[in-house]
């Protein structure tokens, strides 16, 4: 229970993130270059207290822990003034209390320099998240550069994407908005991918991937990079198809598939947040020996569990007609596009298409 | 067309893995599934990474009773602890709970047996210099099969053809769409 109230909190942390990065970005581009998009003041400050609260769930964690030993006061004091998570939710909490004051005073007037302040305040919030990063606990310095990398990356490209597809007035201008959207969001994939590698290799050997399915940690990585499989279908018809759609039809709205593209962007959080609650495998025969294999994989795998045991793919029966399954879903889930159907239509088939190849490939899953 | 390859590939790779989890235990004296053959003074253990203050371990023998510890000390990523009596020989178990730098909590537990050699004898008969020379490594219980695999083969099949079922509702759906 309190491990899915901690996912959902650390996926709504990012998307508050990502709304106040992406409104500062947004306020920075030409009038010409945008569609009309208004995130008003008290949208901002709701992602503000949102920051505040949600990057506390992880101090609760310790501190329902402590308590029993310590007493709440002295937990509290302890943890807030000599823990790492402590101090730079301290230093998280002041810096949204700076925020939120200059929204309120100065958010209003139309000035690029307060966006640029206001890009400042919400990086400097980014170094906040990732001080108590894995990453940086096992690799010092390097690690903390890649997570703040990896991360601001993400903020950067989903908040632009959350701004125009949910906060925007109209459709004006969308194609000269393709135009810079569209590299950014290409140049943000570049980094989110070089440093995640990096990151992936910090917490497993690259080649291990499979054997780390057995854990939940590597359960939660594999529905992660599934789910990223459509995503790649949206941002093709968001940035390709519909510049050629618009050039023919400049009726046509663009923004409800830019929503479901989002939508898909949140399922792909709380995948990430997943796995912030569970073991990396970095030692994977001991994960194994001391909390067992994932719920998810058990249900797949009823064979004896040690720590050698690993795992093999091999593509036969159930498990290939299944990935073939997944390959007609992600062409439906794009063929709608084109047949005009619902882009909620798109997105079940993109949900099934996931689940299809994530069935696939557990019945291809051979343990050794 | 350049731009969707490269965009692909990226998505390949795309939150390659945010991880934000776990400190391990690195290694520990005495080991686990070490035998120990001299008498136990003093247990450390070392984490992969820095470990908060208020991490602590206990040491209990084989009928779950505690062996008190002094002198617990936590620093930067090794705990130390004391053991001020000697204590009997037998299997024993540390229990430890840590809390990482990146604040999540951690408990494991080490499995050594102490076969320390009495301490009046004056003429040591085994002098044992390697610690490890039996690992009493025991991997977890066995998953026990829930299911036969039987029915989890039907069950299986009956969730595919449901999905092979809407996959055809679908295209169905789709190309009325189209004729309309």
């Amino acid at each position: 229970m309190m491990m899915i109230l901690s996912t959902i909190s650390e996926a709504l942390l990012y998307t508050c993130f990502a709304l106040l990065m992406g409104s500062y970005i947004f306020s920075l581009i030409p009038t010409g270059f945008k569609p009309d998009v208004v995130v008003s003041r008290s949208t901002k400050h709701i992602a503000v207290i949102g920051i505040a609260l949600f990057s506390f769930m992880p101090l609760i964690n310790i501190l329902t822990f402590l308590y029993a030993d310590y007493g709440l006061s002295q937990s509290l004091q302890s943890v807030l003034l000599t823990f790492e998570v402590g101090k730079a939710w301290l230093f998280t909490f002041i810096l949204t209390i700076i925020l939120g004051l200059f929204i309120f005073f100065f958010d209003h007037k139309n000035s690029k320099a307060y966006s640029i302040v206001g890009c400042v305040l919400v990086f400097l919030l980014i170094l906040g998240l990732a001080w108590t990063s894995h990453a940086r606990a096992v690799y010092g310095w390097q690690g903390f550069i890649t997570h703040v990398l990896h991360f601001a990356a993400v903020v950067i490209w989903v908040g632009l994407l959350l701004v125009a597809s949910w906060f925007s007035k109209n459709k004006d201008n969308w194609l000269r908005f393709l135009s810079w959207f569209h590299l950014t969001a290409i140049g943000c994939f570049v980094i989110i991918s070089i440093t995640g590698l990096v990151l992936m290799s910090y917490t497993m050997e690259l080649t291990d991937y499979p054997n780390t399915w057995m854990i939940s940690y590597g359960q939660s990585l594999l529905i992660k990079h599934l789910l990223i499989i459509p995503l790649i279908g949206y941002a093709f018809i968001n940035g390709i198809l519909m510049k050629r759609k618009l050039r023919a039809h400049s009726d046509l709205d663009p923004r409800p598939w830019t929503k479901i593209e989002f939508v898909l962007i949140l399922l792909i959080f709380a995948a990430t947040a997943a796995m912030g609650q569970q073991s990396p495998p970095l030692n994977l025969a001991s994960i194994l020996n001391f909390e067992g294999i994932s719920p998810l994989f058990g249900q797949f795998y009823t064979g004896p569990v040690n720590a050698d045991i690993t795992v093999q793919l091999a593509f036969q029966g159930y498990g290939l007609l299944l990935v073939g399954l997944a390959v007609i879903f992600l062409v439906l889930s794009i063929l709608s596009f084109f047949r005009k159907m619902h882009p909620l239509f798109s997105f079940i088939m993109s949900v099934l298409a996931v689940i299809s190849s994530y069935l696939g490939l557990m019945l291809s899953v051979q343990v050794i | 067309m350049k731009k969707i390859i490269i965009a692909t590939l990226a998505c390949l790779f795309l939150f390659g893995g945010q991880a934000l989890a776990h400190t391990g235990l690195d290694s520990s004296n005495p080991a686990n599934g070490s035998v120990v053959s001299e008498a136990l003074k003093e247990i450390s253990l070392t984490f992969e990474s820095k470990i908060e203050q208020t991490s602590s371990f206990e040491l209990v023998n084989e009928n779950n009773e505690k062996v008190h510890i002094t002198n617990l000390t936590v620093s930067e990523n090794v705990m130390t602890g004391a053991i001020d009596k000697s204590i009997e020989n037998g299997a024993y178990k540390i229990l430890w709970k840590i809390i990482g730098a990146d604040g999540h909590l951690i408990n494991g537990e080490i499995a050594f047996t102490l076969d320390a050699p009495i301490v009046e004898e004056v003429q040591e008969e085994i002098s044992a210099p390697d610690a490890e020379s039996e690992v009493l490594e025991t991997p977890k219980e066995e998953v026990t099969a829930v299911e036969s695999e039987e029915d989890s083969n039907t069950g299986m099949i009956v969730i595919i053809i449901a999905i092979i079922v809407v996959l055809a509702g679908s295209v169905w759906w789709m190309t009325r769409r189209k004729s309309k």
